[in-house]
């Protein structure tokens, strides 16, 4: 045998109360998680800030400026080497008299 | 300067001649290369005339050929300088920012080097232009010193090939006056091919004979010369003598006129 209940009547203030209860548990909620997301953002942008990957020019230039000084370290070596270095005679069938003016591997 | 974390292998000044030969060069070493080539051209072409060389004829005719080598190896040097210091004018020309350059040269080291220098120190610039133009104008300064030798060295070089290539053709012909009396040294000479090194100003079609002639010309008249100096040098040497004594006289005149002077002066008083 079932009893059947009778149907609950609400009145209009009573919903309209319900209904923004409903919305501000929502907006809540809603908060919450833009709370958790905002956290969780910063703390990726701290992570990133730590890394080099995150200052990709940063990174450029450092790798620039050191391929400029290494270049330059062998150019001007090169150009010095030229002009206080004797000059060598360093493989092939050369002459006793070219021998004589620039001896083998340098004087 | 921050520490090269590159594999920049180290540059040497080194050029190759078509002979295979690898030189390391510096800031004079081509004119000192043609003047030996020269030096040893004329010795030899000096002993050949004089005969004073161990061997006859056909060692004459050795030697000459070695001295044709010796300058053509000199010549070659010298080509392969010429072209390394091209090369070197278009490293400057890069750092300098000109706006072409020679692609064929692209394979030198050095001309890789400063195009990758360049293209560094230019995107530095914005960043720090003043870094990055005291970076370009170090290389250029060296780059540029350096050319400049080079550039020395070959103009000096070029001056002295001629009179080097003078004194080559002038110990062929030496040689090959001395096939008048040789015919091995004749037939040595024809397979050295020397024929294309005899002096410039020899009438073509000539004969060992007369080529004889000539030299014995040459070498008369060299040693008439030598004698001729030789003989000005002892009457220069005899006029300074003279002019000495003469000085001498005068001053003892001088001394002994000043002396009567002062005993006539004491006389007086």
């Amino acid at each position: 045998m079932t009893v059947q209940q009778p149907m609950r009547q609400f009145s209009q203030q009573q919903l309209i109360e319900a209904i923004t209860r409903a919305m501000k548990m929502d907006r809540d909620d809603r908060d919450q998680q833009d709370k958790a997301l905002q956290g969780q953002i910063d703390s990726l942008r701290d992570v990133l800030a730590g890394l080099d990957v995150a200052k990709p020019d940063a990174l450029y230039r450092s790798a620039t400026a050191k391929r400029l000084a290494a270049t330059k370290t062998a150019l001007i070596a090169y150009a010095v080497d030229f002009q206080n270095h004797k000059p060598a005679i360093m493989a092939g069938p050369a002459s006793p008299v070219l021998r004589k003016a620039i001896p083998a591997g340098g004087a | 300067m921050p520490k090269p974390s590159f594999p920049i292998p180290k540059l040497l000044p080194t050029v190759k001649t078509v002979s295979g030969v690898t030189v390391k060069l510096s800031a004079s070493v081509i004119q000192h290369v043609v003047r030996n080539a020269r030096d040893h051209a004329a010795e030899t072409a000096r002993a050949i005339e004089d005969k004073s060389l161990v061997g006859g004829p056909p060692e004459y005719v050795k030697a000459a050929k070695e001295a044709v080598k010796i300058h053509r190896e000199a010549k070659e040097l010298f080509e392969a300088a010429k072209h390394h210091r091209d090369i070197l004018a278009g490293a400057v020309g890069i750092m300098e920012g000109a706006p072409t350059y020679d692609a064929a040269s692209l394979y030198h080291p050095v001309v890789a080097l400063a195009l990758d220098a360049k293209a560094a120190a230019d995107s530095l610039a914005e960043i720090d232009p003043e870094a990055s133009l005291a970076d370009l104008r170090d290389v250029t300064e060296a780059l540029t010193a350096a050319l400049d030798q080079l550039t020395a060295d070959c103009a000096t070089a070029k001056c002295r090939l001629p009179s080097a290539e003078t004194e080559v053709r002038r110990c062929v012909g030496a040689a090959y006056a001395s096939c008048a009396e040789s015919s091995a040294a004749f037939t040595l000479f024809k397979q050295h091919r020397l024929a294309e090194f005899l002096p410039v100003a020899w009438p073509s079609g000539m004969t060992p004979m007369g080529a004889a002639k000539l030299v014995e010309d040459t070498v008369k008249q060299r040693r008439f010369g030598a004698s001729a100096t030789k003989r000005r040098s002892k009457t220069e040497k005899a006029l300074i003598a003279a002019r000495a004594k003469d000085s001498a006289l005068d001053r003892a005149n001088d001394d002994a006129v000043a002396a009567l002077m002062a005993a006539q002066a004491e006389g007086e008083v």
